[in-house]
């Protein structure tokens, strides 16, 4: 044989023999593989289970089922703590049919019925979950003490087939959950690999999904108790606004008759103190109101009734119930008069917004002063500008303006004479905000104020 | 099905999640062997005796480890079958 013949001859063996090895490795990586699969398969089946229940007693359910249907298990049920009463409880258990049902049913449904104190140690579910471990158990029993008699637990044994019971504490982080019960027909030497490894994932994500279920319990749980407080609370300040406003209005009405139909016979100290009394009741029903408008802004309950409306006369209503406020100090109140398309908004809420910022101009400009209301056209929406030649707006105070109970420097003693609350920018904002529009101020001290808003151009 | 028909069913469905569609063509060349569809065979002549002859025809090219499968794939069986049916290759 030639050289050259040797050394086919000997790749060929070489090759002949390698074949079979590589291919035995690739078969091992395929079998790796299958399980892999397999696993993964029954994994996708409980995602499915936690994405589409949220009840922890419909999660639970569906979840044994699956595991008894996936792994040909016997029995297996679901118990979790129940802290308050110290005690682990079943929430869900895979059926029995035909023989094994009739002896659950027999002996009071022991595995349902699952009610055991945490205190119970001797029972294998409660050392599970006290001692965070795994137990295997061939006695049934083990895991009934104290729900039912030795020989009883025996007879279901028989009668389920069960002749391994595996119990795994379902942890969450740190926090023990509870327990999940396996009883299988075979002892633990006779699952096959697939089965192993599909155990071995299962119980993380039976936790993830139990855990989860808790949440949403408990996320529900609190929706509800804040949706009774909401009500409650909007029913205190209803009530409370109510009772305030009334007593009030009644002291206001008495006050006005005696500075308007009684005013000769009162001494100028008399109608000093008068006055001051009214404005304070006057402020007190503002602070009320704008408090209650507060209330169901902030719960998403001011209800806003949008329709077009010509943004001139409005200003011109509120214009015209200012003006005797305006004529005291001689202040030249005027309304731009123009044509313009309506605007979509709620009338009486665009009032109350006029009225706000109008009212504060004419309380912080100065005697013989200025203000007026104008409009401007721009694109699809209408610009609005009050103007004021009043003391002006430092950067800080601007900052400042359009919050809750905001002050400026100066406007504290302006603000008790004058019966305003601190509220109304607030709450013009939130209402300019709902109607689609922007509200800002520009001004510097000493050169007045322009409040602004835009409204969107009805179509 | 006899149990020497189920646990066929059992091994040839293993082997076709590993190596695919070749299980088949594989179990097909085991006389006595007759496959109606993945839930049904049918064995004819002695079953223990078939059933080696199945196993071996895999670890002709797989080797070891095609055993051992086919020896898994029976714990998945329910009821189990007794050992007394089974071949010694797949007791072992």
């Amino acid at each position: 044989m030639t050289q050259a013949k040797t050394k086919d001859n000997y790749s060929r063996i070489i090759k002949d023999q390698e074949l079979p090895n590589i291919t035995e490795k690739l078969y091992e990586q395929n079998v790796e593989l299958a399980i892999r699969n397999r696993t993964l398969s029954v994994l996708r089946e409980m995602y499915d289970i936690i994405n589409t229940s949220l009840e922890v007693r419909q999660t639970a359910q569906k979840l044994v089922d699956e595991i008894v249907q996936q792994l040909n298990f016997q029995k297996s049920f679901i118990a979790l703590i129940n802290k308050e009463q110290g005690i682990l409880k079943t929430v869900a258990v895979s059926q029995s049919i035909g023989e094994a049902q009739k002896v659950v049913e027999k002996f009071g449904h022991p595995f349902k019925n699952f009610n055991i104190s945490l205190k119970n140690t001797e029972n294998f579910c409660v050392d599970s979950v006290i001692n965070k471990r795994q137990r295997l158990t061939n006695v049934l029993y083990d895991i009934l003490i104290s729900r039912v008699k030795e020989e009883d637990a025996k007879e279901i044994q028989d009668k389920l087939n069960i002749k391994t019971i595996i119990l795994y504490p379902l942890f969450f982080g740190k926090k023990v959950l509870g327990v999940l019960v396996l009883g299988m027909d075979k002892h633990v030497g006779f699952l096959s690999r697939a089965e192993r490894e599909v155990l071995k994932e299962l119980i993380e994500v039976v936790s993830i999904a139990i855990e989860r279920s808790q949440i949403y319990a408990d996320l529900k749980d609190a929706n509800h108790r804040l949706k009774t407080m909401d009500k409650l609370k909007d029913e205190f300040i209803s009530v409370t606004s109510h009772e305030l406003r009334t007593p009030m209005t009644a002291i206001k009405s008495y006050l006005w008759m005696l500075l308007n139909k009684k005013k000769d016979l009162l001494d100028d100290k008399a109608k000093e103190y008068l006055v001051k009394s009214y404005v304070s009741t006057e402020r007190t029903i503002n602070l009320v109101n704008d408090m209650l408008d507060v209330s169901r802004i902030e719960s998403g309950r001011l209800e806003i009734n949008k329709e077009p409306a010509d943004l001139v006369i409005l200003a011109k209503e509120v214009s015209e119930q200012l003006s005797f406020k305006a004529s005291e100090k001689w202040i030249d109140l005027t309304v731009e008069d123009k044509q313009l398309p309506q605007v979509i908004c709620d009338k009486d809420r665009t009032r109350q917004l006029f009225f706000n910022l109008i009212g504060n101009a004419v309380k912080f400009t100065p005697e013989k002063g200025k203000v007026s209301t104008e409009f401007e056209l721009k694109g699809n929406k209408v610009e609005v500008r009050v103007k004021d030649n009043g003391p002006g707006i430092s950067k800080q105070d601007k900052e400042r303006l359009f919050k809750k109970f905001s002050r400026l420097e100066n406007s504290f003693v302006s603000m008790a004479e004058s019966g305003g609350t601190g509220l109304g920018l607030f709450i013009s904002k939130q209402i300019i905000g709902l109607l689609d529009g922007d509200i800002w101020v520009e001004s510097e001290l000493g050169k007045g104020s322009t409040f602004c808003f835009t409204l969107p151009v009805a179509k | 099905m006899n149990p020497h028909s189920i646990a066929a069913v059992k091994i040839i469905k293993a082997q076709l999640a590993i190596i695919g569609p070749i299980a088949l063509d594989q179990a097909k060349n085991v006389s006595g062997l007759k496959i109606i569809d993945l839930e049904k065979i049918e064995i004819t002549g002695n079953g223990k005796a078939i059933l080696t002859n199945l196993v071996i025809e895999y670890s002709k090219f797989f080797g070891r480890a095609s055993i051992e499968v086919c020896k898994d794939a029976l714990k998945e069986i329910r009821p189990p079958i007794p050992q007394e049916e089974l071949p010694e290759i797949l007791i072992k």
